[in-house]
């Protein structure tokens, strides 16, 4: 019983409290209280780390004893792990200490080059994938290139805004800003509200019991 | 079967676009070619709003980014300090990525020895990373949440943070982020605290925060490496990352390629569905 009510009561206290402390405009409440249940939530969240580190560590562990594929890449993890945590310890971690180097020289290029590969495959997305199959499509695609002539300088130049006698006609750059705060801003909202109200539920049914799929 | 010249184009090879994208960097970098830059109303509004700040006043800066994602938002935080430095406003610098940490160090460090700003917490603070809730906390306490700066010094003996006790001391709040923190930096320091805020964001993110841009609960908005560009622009500073990034044409390449590839694979799409149906009559 207490396996299912503790865990229960813990969710259910914290959330009705944080709920109703908005709309309680008292100091006890508003500072001295809202500060305490914030540093629950900062001991929770180092706890977290901790719980992250190990789970890293069991994983990679489990891999190098049953020598699963890439199994010794798990080795460069550890060494990499142990040398980083020894530089942050002994030298500090200020401006040129030998930590702040190996992050700028190594951790930065290496997270930089993963992240620059998207570009690769969303030029091969371009040609294989982007295709005007039906009518939504289609303008999906003549949205994106307009945004994307829009997006550089180099579209106000080669699509510059015209005019037919008194009718002015907006070039790639004009047309790209309306698209992005008129049709786009009109789907965002959509979205974001959805979004909204589809968290208030879930939470609501979590801080009441109802959802409980988190126990496990 | 024999498959025909078009099927082989359509089901190309990856590798092959793969080397395209690759020239479309490198040669803009290797033959300069400088082009006009064009700013967009939403890095007006917040080079604007820096303008309207007296020099002494405060202001956050949260570089909430990772290094995955630092080619696009470093060159914006660069130009945000040179801009604050120049008019002599003082910056509370933070980060909610723990990864991020190492590179507000950096940034600090290098643009306020361009402007031979001393580094005794008289201009700046870099505060680095805290764990929990903090931009709820900040609200109420900030001292308290941070107590000391990246360096270890207590954050109440240092100049700038005299007389601080939380965000209402501080004039605008901007968070530069590849993730979706702008929300929360929107929900609570925005609508909580009734701070300005204004984001820097990845270009994968732009169009989901343009609606705060017209409801006004942003100030202003730095849309990826472009808007990086164009805030450089509008300090008049003509040498900075975002303006090699796009300036130098690699946006102009990568675009005509990407238009390019997409009029180029319809075309072939086309064809092909031509051919299925004159082989099925």
């Amino acid at each position: 019983m207490l396996k299912r009510q503790i865990p229960l009561a813990l969710c259910f206290l914290p959330g009705v409290f944080m709920m109703v402390q908005f709309f309680i405009k008292h100091p006890a409440v508003q500072s001295d209280m809202l500060n305490e249940m914030s540093n629950f939530a900062a001991v929770i969240g180092v706890v977290a780390m901790f719980l992250g580190v190990y789970s890293l560590v069991n994983l990679h562990w489990k891999k190098i004893q049953h020598k699963r594929s890439d199994w010794l890449f798990s080795y460069v993890l550890f060494g990499s792990m142990v040398i980083m945590a020894l530089l942050g310890i002994i030298g500090g971690q200020q401006a040129g200490s030998p930590y702040n180097w190996a992050y700028n020289t190594i951790m930065v290029p290496l997270q930089s080059t993963m992240f620059s590969l998207l570009a690769f495959y969303m030029a091969s997305a371009s040609f294989r994938a982007f295709k005007a199959k039906n009518f939504e499509a289609t303008m999906l695609l003549i949205a994106a290139t307009i945004v994307i002539f829009g997006r550089v300088d180099v579209g106000a130049i080669l699509i510059p805004d015209t005019s037919i006698g008194n009718m002015a006609i907006p070039g790639a750059n004009e047309f790209s800003n309306w698209l992005m705060e008129v049709p786009n801003n009109a789907a965002s909202r959509g979205i974001l509200l959805g979004i909204a109200l589809g968290s208030i539920a879930t939470s609501l049914k979590m801080i009441l019991g109802i959802e409980r799929a988190y126990l496990g | 079967m024999k498959k025909s010249t078009i099927d082989k184009i359509v089901n190309i090879n990856p590798r092959y676009v793969f080397i395209l994208v690759a020239l479309a960097v490198i040669l803009p970098m290797v033959f300069e070619v400088k082009m006009p830059t064009i700013t967009s109303p939403p890095v007006e509004a917040l080079y604007k709003e820096m303008e309207s700040l007296p020099p002494d006043s405060r202001i956050i800066l949260s570089l909430d980014y990772d290094p995955a994602t630092e080619p696009e938002l470093h060159p914006m935080a660069e130009a945000l300090l040179r801009h604050a430095f120049r008019k002599g406003i003082r910056v509370f610098g933070m980060t909610l990525n723990l990864q991020g940490q190492n590179l507000g160090v950096e940034v600090f460090a290098r643009i306020s020895q361009e402007f031979g700003i001393p580094d005794d917490g008289s201009r700046y603070v870099w505060a680095g990373f805290r764990i929990g809730p903090v931009l709820l906390q900040i609200g109420e306490d900030m001292i308290e949440v941070f107590q000391t700066d990246f360096q270890g010094r207590d954050l109440r003996s240092l100049p700038m943070m005299k007389g601080v006790r939380n965000l209402d001391e501080f004039e605008l709040c901007i968070s530069l982020s590849g993730t979706n923190v702008g929300y929360n930096w929107i929900n609570l320091p925005g609508t909580r605290y009734g701070k300005k805020i204004a984001l820097g964001v990845t270009g994968v993110l732009v169009a989901n925060f343009y609606p705060f841009l017209q409801s006004g609960q942003l100030v202003g908005m730095l849309p990826a490496l472009k808007g990086a560009a164009e805030y450089e622009h509008l300090i008049d500073y003509h040498t900075g990352r975002g303006k090699r990034g796009m300036g130098f044409s690699v946006g102009l390449s990568l675009c005509c390629l990407s238009s390019v590839l997409i009029i180029l694979g319809n075309i072939f799409y086309f064809m092909q569905r031509a051919k299925e149906k004159q082989i099925e009559q």
